[in-house]
């Protein structure tokens, strides 16, 4: 086992499509092409994308009552690739849904609670956490922190994988993000979507990106790859900056789990020997390659081999 | 047919220091009827199962009897789980366990699992870690294919 991720707060992603979606209508579906059922979160996302990359990895994760239960089958039936320890509590997995209406060109979202993590649960998913990061090379940490658990969870993970000799990457926003980069995970890349202010720092031009980069270079992270204005990605090592970007103008299909993607073809360039750089490229190839596919699809190492050729690159300083 | 082709890909098991109430938790949750039990670094050291505990609560000469409804009072069932809850599964589990290899054949688990009557087998990787388990349900379906 080369890949370990970890979601501590996944959730079940329907996708339902209604065309003239109405307030207080009874919508029936007949087809059943219309509905969208996926294990969704950020660790078990990139399990999902590194599988389709032909990378077996072990998805860690805290579920619950029957919605954790079909999540968990989900995932097993549809990712042979993946291999699964889920710690599971009383209360229900998070539901994610969505009804997307192409005729009104909208989109409306039901985002359910998640379940509540007990100190004694924690304790024991944090034992379960330890026996798999033996074995793991790289460990991806990503998505929210479940009520209950205190807020700097990921700095003591980070932690414990340097203790192991583990590199690590990073992708949470908010106050969990400044926990987990006080800890130096090997790489970072904040979750920007809500709020664009890290480490005290509100990030509005590219300046203040590359200045909250090499901030965090300087404690010791490797690498910080910043989402810069959506279709762009700015990777920062203490070697070079560059600003990745796409060359031709596509249409996007979708933008959900691209960040995903990206670190799953982060990983594959890693575990080929590429070094940052190249591997930053499969990193925005499998981005792309995700964006041009309805679900989460990025059509396997020849869809990501096929995005290689969109990605452009701006050396913007030494 | 290999083991790895078939078997389920979860590596969900109970510590050996976990309580038997954890692992009744786990059970329920999951709808398990058991598990494998490992040590720090995923070794296989025993399996648990449901059969493990109800024994360890009814009293021994019940199996001699055939019948619960010999037992005088269900609160000393009820009590006897009182008393063990908290004590860690290695208790109760069943050490020196048969395990399948990632590489065994299917033929070679489906001997194991006839013979011993086993509803699981934990499977182990080339470093012998804990892989994921075969089940009956498992290897019925592989034979489907």
């Amino acid at each position: 086992m080369d890949v370990l991720t970890v979601t501590l707060n996944p959730a079940l992603d329907r996708v339902i499509e209604i065309d003239d979606f109405q307030v207080g209508n009874i919508h029936r579906i007949f087809d059943p092409t219309k509905v969208h059922i996926s294990p969704g979160g950020k660790g078990i996302n990139v399990s999902i994308y590194l599988d389709q990359l032909g990378i077996k990895s072990v998805a860690l994760g805290v579920v619950g009552g029957l919605t954790g239960r079909m999540f968990h089958m989900k995932l097993k039936r549809d990712h042979d690739g993946i291999t699964t320890s889920f710690l599971y509590v009383e209360d229900e997995t998070r539901e994610n849904m969505s009804v997307v209406d192409k005729k009104g060109n909208t989109i409306t979202e039901f985002n359910l609670p998640g379940p509540e993590v007990d100190e004694k649960h924690l304790n024991l998913f944090m034992k379960k956490y330890v026996a798999l990061l033996s074995r793991a090379k790289i460990c991806v940490i990503g998505g929210t922190v479940p009520t209950g658990v205190p807020l700097d969870i990921y700095n003591v993970m980070i932690e414990e994988a340097k203790r192991l000799n583990v590199t690590t990457i990073v992708n949470v926003h908010g106050e969990p993000l400044a926990h987990a980069i006080k800890a130096k995970p090997t790489i970072v890349k904040p979750d920007i979507r809500g709020s664009k202010i890290v480490m005290g720092k509100s990030l509005k031009t590219l300046e203040d990106y590359v200045e909250s980069a090499k901030e965090m270079l300087k404690m010791g992270i490797k690498m910080v790859i910043y989402s810069f204005e959506v279709k762009n990605d700015l990777v920062v090592t203490p070697e070079w900056t560059y600003l990745f970007k796409m060359k031709t103008k596509l249409k996007s299909e979708n933008l959900l789990g691209v960040g995903d993607a990206y670190i799953a073809g982060l990983i594959y360039g890693m575990l080929n020997g590429k070094d940052f750089l190249e591997s930053a490229r499969y990193g925005m190839a499998a981005a792309i390659a995700d964006e041009l596919t309805k679900e989460k699809d990025i059509g396997g190492v020849e869809g990501m081999n096929n995005g290689l050729k969109f990605v452009g690159l701006e050396r913007i300083s030494t | 047919m290999r083991v790895i082709d078939f078997m389920e890909k979860d590596v969900t098991a109970i510590f050996i220091d976990e309580t038997v109430e954890e692992f009744i938790h786990a059970c329920v949750r999951q709808s398990r009827s058991g598990m494998p039990v490992v040590d720090s670094e995923m070794y296989v050291i025993g399996v648990v199962t449901e059969s493990d505990i109800i024994h360890a609560v009814i009293p021994s000469y019940m199996e001699m009897l055939h019948s619960t409804a010999f037992i005088p009072d269900t609160n000393l069932v009820k009590k006897r789980l009182e008393e063990i809850k908290n004590e860690p599964i290695s208790n109760y589990m069943t050490k020196k366990v048969d395990v399948l290899k990632t590489t065994d054949t299917l033929l070679s688990a489906a001997t194991l699992v006839i013979k011993r009557g086993y509803r699981f087998v934990p499977v182990i990787d080339e470093e012998d870690h804990l892989a994921g388990i075969a089940t009956r349900a498992s290897l019925l379906e592989a034979l489907l294919r």
